[in-house]
């Protein structure tokens, strides 16, 4: 079930960036690519209780600032261990200004 | 005992993982005989300051740098080691070594070179730097010694080992590091070009802390610490149990080349046998662990490794026996809590398994690819030998080399 959240604007977001927000409770690690492209991944990393937000984008790899497990934002895919478990993607959408993402049930 | 009587004891793998991530937890590094040779080191740091640190140790263990070290020093390390083996047979011709020694020596050297000083890569400063390490671990392992004036002794060793190392590794290593940093400064190398060394990070002062010179020698010694043993005694435990398996079972022979099932004996080979014995930490407040046990405010809780890597819920049937194509739930890693966990988890748990799936880039695992290569098997009449010490780790395993032949013409590094 479609539950869009917007969580952030448009021009708040830089290029090349990772932004902390959250959707109704839920910590979402906004990504915005070096090419304006946006994903949503949650902001914990699978692997330990830390946030992804803190960490660095390169391309469309988000790397953990704490291990250094890196993931697939588009996917969630892990890349890199210590991580060996995906981290939970989100759809996101851009209304005007808006960034929504769609948490679906939660 | 080291620990109070009132210390509670963990049994499980769920209870023991939430003693190494919760932050209700610390470790107590405040032992202060230990602090000449440990301030300021990664493992002392908590919190954010913990994260900003290893945020910086990361990129030694990144892929790009696990490829370089494996070309450029462990492979070719590997190799000349075994042909200057193939020069000296004994007199009935057979090729004999001692395993823990052979290992140790590569792994020191490898050590050494991760940490940028290059010394480390000629047999005298691999000696040298191995003499070092030994008496920097017993250093930090002073805290179990009861004797006063055994201790004493062991912490003036330390001590001596701490100022040779700064003398004749760090200093040259940093000098050349910076002549290099100057390189690439001037423009006649490039910044792709720099080895992935500890030093280098430290010259290039990528972390503030390490601008101090007690923090910089004291994160040198801790990965030194962390770099030898770890993989000298996975590559000799592995092998042990590998041959058995293969004597049980001859046709997973087969499997050897294939470098997944190697990470597989490795995990395996981890989960039985840790690197460390037990794991304590000090409660901030009064909490319950998921088994229902409890611990007080200000009191120490502990485990074993092997305890919580061998809990039936968790492992199964047959759980102390080796089995690498065992069934693991998903949300458990195959080595258990083998590499510790929370923010403080080995930095070498991507140096020993490299990258996800492929485990290209697992150091230890190109050092046994390239012993089975030479023909490594166990000396038939002579048994590894443990320490007479609570590790438990090998002290001597003979064995044999049966195909040093493809090895013999090979240059040395």
């Amino acid at each position: 079930m479609s539950n869009q959240v917007a969580v952030a604007r448009v021009p708040e977001v830089p290029p090349g960036s990772l932004t902390a927000c959250e959707a109704a409770g839920q910590p979402i690690c906004l990504v915005r690519t070096d090419d304006g492209e946006f994903f949503a991944i949650e902001d914990r990393c699978s692997h330990e209780a830390i946030e992804l937000s803190g960490g660095d984008l390169d391309g469309r790899t988000v790397e953990c600032p704490l291990h250094g497990s890196r993931f697939d934002v588009a996917t969630g895919e892990v890349l890199d261990l210590p991580a060996w478990l995906p981290v939970k993607t989100f759809p996101v959408a851009v209304a005007g200004d808006d960034v929504l993402v769609d948490i679906g049930d939660g | 005992m080291y620990l109070p009587d009132d210390a509670v004891r963990l049994e499980t793998y769920g209870d023991m993982v939430e003693l190494l991530r919760s932050p209700t937890f610390y470790l107590d590094t405040g032992y202060e005989a230990t602090q000449p040779f440990t301030k300021g080191a990664l493992f002392q740091l908590d919190g954010k300051e913990h994260v900003a640190r290893r945020r910086v140790l990361n990129k030694l263990a990144q892929p790009a740098a696990l490829g370089w070290h494996r070309d450029e020093v462990l492979v070719p390390l590997v190799r000349s080691t075994l042909a200057e083996m193939s020069k000296h047979p004994d007199d009935d011709g057979v090729y004999r070594a001692d395993l823990p020694q052979l290992v140790r020596t590569l792994f020191t050297s490898f050590a050494g070179a991760l940490i940028g000083a290059e010394r480390a890569l000629t047999p005298e400063g691999s000696r040298q730097l191995f003499h070092i390490f030994e008496r920097n671990e017993a250093g930090f392992r002073v805290k179990f010694v009861y004797d006063e004036a055994e201790r004493r002794r062991i912490i003036d060793e330390a001590l001596a080992a701490r100022a040779e190392f700064e003398r004749d590794f760090f200093e040259p290593g940093l000098q050349q590091a910076r002549e290099r940093l100057a390189q690439v400064e001037a423009g006649e190398l490039a910044e792709s070009d720099l080895p992935p060394t500890l030093i280098g990070l430290i010259a290039s002062v990528a972390h503030p802390d390490y601008a101090d010179r007690t923090t910089a020698v004291n994160e040198c010694l801790m990965l030194l610490l962390g770099a030898v043993d770890t993989s000298s005694n996975l590559i000799v435990q592995e092998l042990d149990l590998l041959w058995d398996w293969l004597e049980l079972y001859p046709d997973e022979r087969s499997r050897l080349p294939d470098r997944r099932f190697l990470l597989k004996v490795s995990q395996e080979t981890l989960r039985l046998h840790s690197a460390f014995e037990t794991m304590t930490r000090w409660a901030k407040e009064d909490f319950t662990f998921p088994s229902g046990k409890t611990v007080k405010a200000g009191r120490p809780a502990y485990g074993t490794y092997i305890g919580a890597n061998s809990d039936p819920a968790v492992w199964g049937e047959g759980l102390l026996s080796f089995n690498p194509d065992r069934e693991i739930p998903q949300a458990v890693p195959h080595y258990g809590t083998s590499f510790g966990g929370g923010i403080r988890q080995c930095l070498g748990l991507r140096i020993v398994l490299g990258e996800k799936d492929t485990a290209e880039g697992a150091s230890h695992l190109d050092v046994l690819r390239l012993f089975l290569e030479a023909g490594i098997r166990p000396d038939p009449e002579r048994p590894m030998e443990l320490r007479p010490d609570e590790t438990g780790h090998p002290q001597s395993y003979p064995v044999v080399f049966t195909n040093l032949a493809p090895f013999a013409s090979l240059v040395e590094v």
